[in-house]
């Protein structure tokens, strides 16, 4: 069961991308990806002293013609890779009016999803707070997968951090992490969340999902009582131009503050809005960033 | 109630507008709570909380044009809500509520009540039964007929009102007051509320008799009829005072009578009883009582007795009398005696005779003159009446006598509506037989007029007053010729410069109220805005040479509980079609008026929303 919006021609236009890691991982079982592991691959590695019980085929008889020496060749393993893919459900994402924020990080999640998977990856998704997945594996995972995410009751407010780190301590194989958030969260929040991932090795992946609320809060109203979707807080504000042109300023500061966290961790980062079409950014976009490239 | 323009206005449910302050108070508040009310979900306030609070706008003195856009739209559907309309009601009814004096009669059915109270309380049963938007006007009778609510008005409000009415010392109108009040087309029904019973049938089916068959039951009464100091002998300082008793009963009955005397002219002395007896009192007798009695300042005479059902109205149970008690003097000049003319009947001016040829000219200023079909050489100094004449007087010119003709017919054309001599008058149903058209001289006025010449015309200076008649002005025949009698005793009334509220019985005085100093026994007065004695009493006037004032009020026909009373009820006018129009209702108008606004105010919003669509494309 997957959304209305993957249509077939959707499915072959992603089909066509795999899931680009910056670095190489462990993986645990043959793939498409380069891996630490030597093995026989068809990139050459290095070489290293025969030792008795290697291969003879792998001697490489030119250096032993010019050295008198045996060596044997070696070759980088091509494994699978492994997939973290942390969606954010809590309220900020999944509340009305801000619910698109939700949904078009789950099809952006279960898009992603099935390119790795076409391209033999292993696959697990965590909604903090909400849902862990076991690792899926094979394109046809995708169905589970889709019909897991979309029957999810997301919401709440949870401790992202305590949860990215409950997520982190299932991961048996090191790979690749993508964190779908709107990131409206305390940069020290933020900060902790994602060093959790860092610590364990990850090559991440941040993709900052914002609404168009998000951006001009209620336009055309003057005043409001705001509340909080997540702590249930609630203000009177004034939304007027003055206060709207000062909250955009706050909130591009807030998303710069975000950004040179990423680009001090080395982490990849892109945002979307979920008013816009999800295979332009995920063509465009990640593959711009490198998280996709085409196969 | 309210004037605007000069069409007055009024609403059907005045008591939706106590919501106006509300919604502007509501509207206000919710302009300077600025949409706090509407509670809206964001993402997170984390960074709208570093904004500052309050905006300039709350700041703002003057609120945006919405605001009031808003606050009339409010307003017009509070007003459509109070139901607007311009003066007049769906349906109007008339309310004639009889007051005479005979209302004061004690309820055969029910204790403590009199038929006074039973005619109101059937009168608020019936307007409580109007249908729903329906305009009462509230007519009581005594002393005249007249508007108790000055105009239609609710029927909440006319319930109301009617509670206040009282019975009144003076006769019932029911006849003139039914003639005047059926030439009103506006009223869908006139229902009348009286201790009288109709006599005819009517053919305008507008007329209700309306009420319990208590206001009609006859009871027993006893009454005082008249009273006065006959004379005093100055050398033994003994008066003589009469009165006269009427037993209105079936049975015959014991009374007892207080005779009481006043030695003080102010009233600092308590009273003394100089005379109590009991008689036995046939059924139906009338009985002349006379006391021989010490020269006083004034006295009062009671009745009473011990059985109760003997005695429905006791108001009419005393009598107040001083030495100056005295009605006016009329002297009638004419070949016909003031008993065949029925004058005897008016008992508050005393009658005397003179023929025309023993007529001397010289007038005595305390007395009015009546000229009956005779007019002097010379114009009397003091108030006259001229009754008829043959021939052309001082001020005034005879015509020829005209008879009326069937295909010719005399008709009341014109008169003066506010001429004291014409009120309480129904005009144009006077049929007269003959008429000697009047011409008008010397500052004369002619105050009836009709399609032959003029009828009635009057003349007033200084020192008196004329009436002139072009006609038979008598016999009077009292109650069998209403509009006749009325005249005459407007006539009387208004020569003798007397301030008669009503009829003959009564003995009314106008006084400033503020020259009352203080009431001895019994009285009642009107106030500041009537200025005269309203009810039977001794009085004590400040400024006067006679200080005690006795006022009474004798009335056979009222204190006559037993006989069977009977009005005439109209039947000259049918029952004519309501005139809708008279009902503006403004509530379709005003809805109209709220919708257009409520698609201004949608445009205000939907301008807002295509805004916001074109920056988000």
């Amino acid at each position: 069961m997957l959304p209305e919006t993957f249509t077939p021609s959707f499915l072959r236009q992603i089909e066509l991308l795999r899931v680009r890691s910056r670095r190489t991982f462990l993986g645990a079982r043959q793939g498409a990806h380069a891996s630490l592991r030597k093995g026989h691959g068809i990139e050459f590695s290095d070489f290293r002293k025969y030792e008795l019980g290697d291969n003879p085929r792998d001697i490489d008889w030119g250096v032993y013609a010019r050295s008198d020496k045996l060596f044997v060749k070696r070759f980088k393993e091509e494994e699978n890779l492994s997939v973290l893919l942390i969606i954010d459900g809590s309220s900020s994402m999944t509340r009305a009016p801000n619910e698109s924020k939700w949904q078009s990080a789950r099809d952006l999640a279960l898009a992603l999803s099935y390119a790795a998977l076409m391209d033999q990856d292993t696959i697990t998704i965590s909604v903090p707070g909400n849902y862990q997945s076991p690792s899926f594996s094979g394109a046809k995972s995708i169905h589970t997968i889709g019909k897991q995410v979309l029957e999810l009751k997301v919401g709440g407010n949870p401790d992202m951090a305590s949860q990215i780190n409950l997520a982190a301590s299932r991961i048996r194989f090191p790979g690749k992490a993508i964190f779908l958030s709107d990131f409206l969260m305390p940069i020290e929040v933020l900060e902790k969340s994602f060093n959790i991932l860092r610590a364990k090795n990850l090559d991440i992946t941040a993709i900052q999902i914002l609404s168009p609320n998000d951006f001009e809060p209620y336009k055309g109203l003057e005043n409001a009582t705001l509340i909080d979707s997540e702590t249930e807080e609630i203000i009177n504000i004034a939304l007027d131009s003055e206060n709207r042109a000062e909250y955009s300023e706050l909130l591009e500061e807030h998303n710069r503050k975000v950004q040179d966290f990423f680009s001090a961790a080395q982490i990849q980062y892109t945002i979307f809005k979920s008013d816009e079409s999800l295979l332009d950014f995920i063509i465009k976009n990640l593959t711009l960033i490198g998280l996709l490239k085409r196969s | 109630m309210f004037t605007l323009g000069g069409v007055t206005y009024g609403l059907l449910n005045p008591f939706y507008f106590i919501l106006a302050p509300l919604a502007l108070g509501g509207l206000l508040y919710a302009y300077r709570r600025g949409g706090r009310g509407r509670e809206l979900v964001v993402s997170t306030v984390m960074i709208l909380k570093r904004l500052r609070r309050e905006t300039r706008a709350r700041k703002k003195i003057m609120p945006p044009l919405r605001f009031f856009l808003e606050l009339l739209l409010l307003l017009l559907l509070i007003t459509a809500a109070s139901g607007l309309y311009k003066k007049g009601f769906k349906e109007n009814y008339a309310v004639v509520i009889d007051n005479s004096f005979s209302m004061n009669a004690h309820s055969p059915s029910e204790i403590n009540r009199s038929l006074m109270d039973i005619a109101k309380r059937d009168a608020q049963t019936f307007i409580g039964s109007l249908p729903f938007g329906s305009g009462v006007e509230v007519f009581v009778t005594t002393p005249t007929l007249h508007s108790a609510s000055d105009g239609v008005i609710g029927r909440d409000k006319a319930v109301s009102l009617s509670n206040n009415i009282e019975a009144e010392f003076g006769p019932d109108n029911i006849d003139s007051a039914l003639n005047r009040v059926s030439f009103n087309d506006s009223y869908q029904r006139i229902a009348i509320f009286s201790d009288m019973a109709p006599q005819n049938p009517s053919s305008d089916s507008r007329f209700l008799f309306r009420g319990s068959s208590d206001l009609v039951v006859r009871t027993q009464n006893i009454a005082l009829l008249d009273a006065k100091v006959v004379s005093v002998d100055s050398e033994s300082k003994i008066a003589k005072v009469t009165a006269k008793l009427a037993a209105f009963t079936k049975d015959s009955f014991t009374t007892k009578i207080r005779l009481e005397l006043f030695e003080s002219s102010d009233g600092s002395k308590e009273a003394t009883l100089i005379k109590e007896e009991e008689l036995v009192i046939p059924a139906g007798a009338v009985r002349d009582l006379s006391y021989r009695v010490p020269q006083s300042f004034a006295y009062q005479i009671s009745i009473s007795t011990s059985d109760k059902k003997f005695d429905s109205i006791t108001q009419d149970n005393q009598a107040f009398l001083t030495n100056s008690t005295q009605r006016n003097r009329v002297v009638l000049v004419g070949a016909i005696s003031p008993k065949i003319l029925g004058l005897d009947k008016i008992k508050n001016f005393e009658f005397s005779w003179i023929k025309p040829e023993e007529y001397l000219g010289k007038t005595n200023s305390e007395e009015i003159y009546i000229f009956h079909n005779f007019v002097p050489s010379e114009l009397p100094s003091q108030s006259s009446l001229f009754v008829n004449p043959l021939e052309n007087g001082d001020f005034f010119e005879v015509g020829q006598e005209y008879i009326t003709k069937n295909e010719d017919p005399l008709e009341i054309t014109s008169w003066q509506e506010a001429d004291a001599l014409t009120s309480y008058l129904n005009l144009p149903t006077l049929k007269l037989k003959t008429l000697r058209p009047l011409k008008a001289k010397k500052g004369s006025i002619q105050v009836i007029g009709s399609n032959k010449g003029t009828v009635l015309l009057s003349l007033s200076n200084q020192e008196s007053s004329f009436v002139v008649t072009g006609f038979e002005l008598f016999p009077f025949r009292g109650k069998e010729a209403p509009l006749l009698s009325i005249l005459t005793l407007n006539t009387l009334k208004w020569l003798s410069g007397s301030e008669l509220k009503s009829g003959y019985e009564r003995i009314p005085f106008k006084v400033d109220a503020a020259k009352i100093k203080s009431i001895i026994r019994g009285g009642n007065f009107g106030g500041e805005t009537i200025n005269s004695i309203s009810s039977p009493g001794l009085y004590l006037l400040s400024e006067s040479k006679d200080s005690l004032i006795a006022t009474n009020y004798f009335s056979e026909s009222e204190s006559d509980t037993i006989s069977d009373k009977k009005f005439i009820v109209p039947s000259n006018k049918e029952s004519s079609s309501f005139n809708e129009s008279a009902f503006g209702n403004y509530v379709f108008e005003i809805v109209l008026i709220a919708l257009f606004l409520i698609l201004v105010e949608m445009l205000f919003s939907f301008r807002n929303l295509i805004g916001k669509a074109r920056r988000t494309v």
